[in-house]
């Protein structure tokens, strides 16, 4: 009898019996197909089983409570929802995304092993306890923003590696290696290149040069006082 | 000419009468396509319009531009750009603004990174590529989001 208990207790709480997947809220027009059946409309409280495709439309867009976390699919995505289980001890989710963007939010409990992973063509984004977002599309690529936390991208042609808070990760479809770019140097180098391409007093002002002779400052006077309208001819050869 | 515009007036018809349903089984269905013809590109002017709530002539403008070419036209990115272009009355592109050619459209939205620079205006699009680009272009100069 002990051991039916034990066994019963077991297979109540190893087995992935409270994973829930449950639809928060919804946007727009957002359909779902179990399996391979027939597609369905999606509606606030619906639960969603394993193996379920969801596809958004123009302008739609759906957030799903997945375990510990919600994940967000935006406009025009499908992607199916894969492997989710939950047990006392660990947590699995996994969304295969076939196109578009997903944002998910997934929160880290102490003593729950969360294993969630964002799986596209070209790569897999893994997190534990983070806010990311990841797109994908034939054109661009992989894409991963990192709003907090860390996160673990390993695309299909190299290591794996971990892109932290304020960074962003680039996996092409194309030959170019994969890229992570902090949204701080993204902005110097937007900075810079501002400053590259400045008029020279916008420039020398960015710059602070601040040493003006006599002829630049009456330049700059003459400069100022000239109408800035004018006329462009412009002559245009075909070959 | 009376041909085009006949043409024009049936599918400006056919867009204001689907223009309030975005079908998904449309959506998958493309989705699933190895190759896009210009009829799939009618089926997502929907999508445009839907984004694009603060202009109620889109609709219009896409169909005239749709119009323009035959329905089982092979769908290249050089003509999808051309619609958006000519439809969202994109004037980013000098070159673009004095001829307003497919060459010029695709040159522009790459530019505004929608295709990627590596890829060739010629190219067929397909299904998941045609959902990408409705995707990105509607959340690029779309008013709804």
């Amino acid at each position: 009898m002990r051991i039916l208990v034990a066994v019963l207790f077991f297979s109540l709480f190893s087995s992935p019996l409270f994973a829930e997947v449950a639809v928060k809220a919804v946007k727009g027009t957002v359909g779902v197909m179990a399996g391979k059946g027939k597609l369905q409309a999606v509606k606030v409280g619906m639960k969603l089983t394993d193996d379920a495709t969801v596809v958004t439309g123009a302008n739609s867009e759906v957030t799903i409570i997945v375990n510990n976390g919600t994940i967000t699919l935006k406009s025009l995505t499908t992607a199916k929802l894969r492997g989710i289980g939950l047990t006392p001890t660990a947590s699995t989710a996994n969304v295969a995304l076939r196109n578009g963007t997903v944002v998910s939010d997934v929160k880290q409990i102490t003593g729950l092993k969360t294993s969630f992973t964002v799986t596209t063509p070209v790569g897999t984004s893994s997190v534990r306890g983070t806010t990311h977002t990841v797109s994908y599309g034939p054109e661009r690529g992989m894409s991963v923003a990192v709003s907090a936390g860390i996160v673990a991208v390993s695309s299909l042609r190299g290591a794996s590696r971990p892109v932290a808070a304020g960074n962003s990760y680039t996996e092409g479809t194309a030959a170019s290696a994969p890229q992570v770019v902090s949204q701080t140097t993204q902005e110097s180098a937007s900075a810079g290149a501002a400053t590259v391409f400045a008029p020279t007093e916008d420039a020398a002002i960015s710059t602070g040069s601040g040493s003006e002779t006599p002829a630049a400052t009456e330049l700059a006077t003459l400069v100022a006082n000239i109408p800035t309208t004018g006329s462009v001819l412009l002559t245009l050869l075909f070959p | 000419m009376r041909r085009r515009l006949i043409i024009a007036f049936i599918v400006i018809g056919a867009l204001g009468s689907v223009l309030d349903a975005q079908s998904l089984e449309d959506v998958i269905k493309i989705g699933n396509k190895s190759v896009c013809t210009i009829a799939d590109l009618v089926a997502m002017a929907p999508a445009f319009s839907e984004s694009f709530p603060d202009d109620p002539e889109l609709g219009e403008r896409l169909g005239l531009e749709l119009s323009r070419f035959k329905p089982g036209n092979a769908l290249t990115k050089a003509r999808a750009a051309l619609v958006a272009a000519k439809a969202l009355r994109l004037r980013k592109s000098l070159f673009f603004l004095i001829l307003p050619i497919q060459r010029y459209a695709f040159r522009t939205l790459v530019v505004d990174g929608v295709f990627s620079a590596t890829s060739s205006g010629g190219e067929v699009m397909s299904g998941i590529e045609l959902l990408d680009f409705v995707s990105i272009v509607c959340l690029k100069y779309g008013s709804a989001q």
